[in-house]
């Protein structure tokens, strides 16, 4: 019987976070999920790099600005959550809602991320983001690096990773 | 002044929970990697978005000769046929 199992929750405090980081992660699963409520201090641009690993990335994206719509890439670099966060201009006190789903983490073949995102904001510029990431790497997922491009996470994002197995 | 070095958050799933959470600054070669990587996306999306400009430069000048009735660049017919 599959199992989804909650393995770490961070809340950033008071002094911000530039990175969120899990290593050791068990390889006792089948894909991870990564759930994540974040703000930025500054632009809204982050990314996710399996092992720290910021080479051998690939994305693509289809994205809603609130009043238009466009697609990216595919891209080859490891800024492969953009727009993704919210930004400081967003309304005060909201916060974006991820979910990042890494498939086969332990497999010895390429990983395939699937992000699925939304910004809050009242007013009409909010993002909305489906991504597929690929990190053409086949050494198993044993640590993770949620960080932001410029600046920190505020106080009260939050990351949490499940283990599906 | 105050030191601005970023900090990260740093969860150890190998120890006992309540020992796994530590807040620790990036090392020097962290930060020169993250501000690499920075500089590498933000030329691929300077490159990306003079492409967009310039095809939409393209566009506007095609939808405007079909008005006036003059002929389009083989550019320019590319954008608007399917």
């Amino acid at each position: 019987m599959s199992a989804m199992t909650l393995v770490s929750t961070v809340t950033v405090g008071a002094g911000g976070a530039a990175n969120i980081e899990w290593t050791n992660i068990p390889q006792t699963g089948k894909d991870l999920l990564i759930l994540t409520s974040l703000r930025g201090t500054s632009g809204a641009n982050a990314r996710i790099l399996p092992n720290n690993n910021s080479s051998n990335h690939t994305w693509l994206r289809l994205f809603g600005t609130g009043s238009s719509t466009g697609r990216s890439g595919p891209n080859a670099n490891a800024s492969n959550l953009q727009d993704i966060p919210n930004n400081p201009t967003s309304t005060a006190n909201t916060f974006s809602n991820n979910s990042i789903y890494i498939s086969n983490y332990t497999a010895a073949a390429a990983k395939s991320m699937l992000v699925d995102s939304v910004q809050e904001n009242n007013a009409t510029a909010a993002f909305q983001v489906i991504s597929a990431i690929t990190w053409n790497n086949t050494a198993a997922i044993t640590s993770l690096v949620l960080q932001l491009d410029s600046n920190n996470f505020v106080q009260n994002s939050s990351a949490s990773l499940y283990i599906i197995s | 002044m105050a030191d601005t070095t970023p900090m990260k958050i740093i969860v150890d799933l190998s120890k006992p929970e309540g020992e796994r959470e530590s807040i620790v600054p990036l090392t020097k070669e962290e930060i020169r990697q993250r501000e690499l990587d920075i500089a590498n996306f933000k030329a691929e999306q300077e490159a990306r978005e003079a492409e967009e400009a310039a095809k939409e430069a393209l566009k506007v000048s095609a939808r405007q000769k079909l008005v006036a009735g003059e002929p389009l660049t083989p550019e320019e017919a590319a954008l608007l046929v399917l």
